[in-house]
Parts: structure tokens; C-alpha cells; sequence
């Protein structure tokens, strides 16, 4: 058998093999391997190796270890972004803490300050009432002057102010008051009587 | 299994222990290169990148591989 010498043709014999050549190969190999004894060799030898597929290649595990990125250059690009998530979610709390926060006292502080006002202007009145030199108060004072005046001035009549005017009256005035007061009505006038419904169950 | 499964089955089975100790004859190298080129149909280029060699070396590797397997296989 002579030895071919066409090296070309040789290496393109696997990939005859998995139809991976253009259709001018493919016309150009079969043309050579139909009258070479020793491609036509080749080619039994190469379906047979193809067919039995036994042996996986071999893994260089240090060469591929060798391939893989220094343990740190990942590390820096992975835990950045989780770091950066956790001081994100930091400043939220921070911030959704301060503002829950500052409402809150904001609100106690305008409760506080609302009391303080009412309180005040209460203190206050007595004050102004107590002086008299600006406008002029109707709080009533508790002085014998106006006591007696104010009585006077009243448009309704009352039990109080004819206990107040009782002063001036003579003594013949005094026992018809007396006399007047014996006859009034422990109730007021105006309050119904208490009407009692008895069912005598002649309605059935 | 029939008998003509049974016996296919043999001559699978004989055929692939002989292409194993072929194989078993090349060095690492031509080993990783001929199977690369033969039962995964790598080009040239492609095995040059996977061993980490060249387009070139790759060539010659593949030649001296299938060299030995054929004695190998003529001889058994």
C-alpha cells in the first residue's frame, strides 16, 4: 500500500466524517479517497475510533484551574453590590426613624402647647379682670357695688335680686315678701306632672 | 435480546477494547488531539485553543496519532 502524500486531503477526512466540509471539498476528498488504498484505510480506521467513542478526552484540571480568575478579583465585584444594598436599606430605616420619629414629638409638642395656651388665656382672665384699666370685662367681680347694681339694671326679676332689694323695703314690705315666699311652690311651675299609663288590659 | 443483538453487541464491544488500547498507545497529548479531532470534530483551531498549543502542532499531533492507532489496529 503506498503511503498518500496529499497531507490536505488527510486532515480533512474527520471533518468528511461529520459533514462539516463545503460541497467543493466534499467532491474534491471523495474524488481522492475512491482511488487512495491508504485514505480509504484512514477513513475505516476513523469510523471505527468515531463509532466505539471510548475514551473522553482528557482534562488538564490544572490548566483549567489555572484558566479560572484570582479568587479576589471576583470577590470585590459580588459583595460590593450586597454591601451597597445593606447601607442602602440602613439609610431607609435611618430615615423612616427620623421621620416617624420627628412627627411624633412634633405632635406632642403642638398637644402640649395647645393645653398651654388654653391654660394660659384662663390665667390670664382673672388678670385682666382684676385690673380694669384696659377694655372693660364682663366677668362679674365679686364686689359689694356691683353686686347690688347689677340687680338693679337686670330687665327679669328675680328671687336673688328680691333678696337684694329686700334692703329697702319697710317693714310692712318685708312680711308681705315673707308672706309671698311661704306660698311659692317647692317645684317650678313649668315642670309636667308625671303621667302614669295603667294598662287595664280591657283593650284586648 | 436477540441472537443478532447479542452478537452485534460482542463486536461493539470487541471493536471498542481495540480502539481503547490503540488509543491507550498515544501520549496524553496526541491522545487528547486525535479524540478532539475524530469523535468531537474540532477544527484545528478549536483544539489548538483547548490544549493551549498551536493550529500547527495540533496538525502534526493528529498525524502521528492516527499513524499509530492504524499499526495498532493492523497489527491486532
Amino acid at each position: 500500500m503506498n503511503k498518500c502524500t496529499d497531507s490536505d486531503i488527510q486532515e480533512l477526512l474527520p471533518d468528511l466524517l461529520h459533514g462539516a466540509l463545503t460541497e467543493a471539498e466534499k467532491v474534491r476528498v471523495d474524488a481522492h479517497v475512491a482511488t487512495c488504498e491508504s485514505c480509504q484505510e484512514d477513513l475505516d480506521v476513523l469510523r471505527t475510533v468515531k463509532s466505539a467513542a471510548v475514551f473522553a478526552p482528557s482534562i488538564d484540571v490544572d490548566r483549567v484551574v489555572r484558566q479560572i480568575p484570582p479568587y479576589r478579583a471576583i470577590v470585590p465585584a459580588v459583595e460590593a453590590p450586597a454591601r451597597a444594598r445593606v447601607a442602602s436599606w440602613l439609610v431607609a430605616a435611618t430615615l423612616a426613624l427620623f421621620v416617624v420619629g420627628g412627627g411624633s414629638v412634633l405632635m406632642t409638642r403642638q398637644n402640649s402647647s395647645g393645653t398651654s395656651v388654653v391654660d394660659g388665656g384662663a390665667k390670664t382672665t382673672p388678670k385682666i379682670a382684676t385690673t380694669g384699666t384696659a377694655a372693660p370685662s364682663r366677668v362679674p367681680v365679686a364686689t359689694p357695688s356691683q353686686t347690688i347694681a347689677e340687680p338693679a339694671t337686670s330687665p327679669h326679676p328675680h328671687a336673688l335680686a328680691l333678696a337684694a332689694e329686700a334692703d329697702g323695703l319697710s317693714d310692712g314690705g318685708l312680711v308681705q315678701l315673707m308672706n309671698d315666699m311661704d306660698t311659692f311652690d317647692a317645684l317650678p311651675g313649668s315642670e309636667p306632672d308625671p303621667v302614669i299609663s295603667v294598662d287595664s288590659g280591657d283593650s284586648l | 435480546m436477540s441472537e443478532y443483538g447479542a452478537l452485534d453487541s460482542l463486536i461493539a464491544e470487541e471493536a471498542q477494547e481495540r480502539v481503547r488500547k490503540s488509543l491507550d498507545a498515544l501520549s496524553p497529548t496526541q491522545r487528547e488531539v486525535f479524540t478532539l479531532r475524530v469523535q468531537q470534530g474540532l477544527s484545528y483551531k478549536e483544539i489548538a485553543e483547548v490544549v493551549g498549543s498551536t493550529e500547527g502542532a495540533a496538525r502534526v499531533h493528529y498525524h502521528n496519532a492516527i499513524q499509530t492507532v492504524k499499526e495498532f489496529l493492523r497489527d491486532e
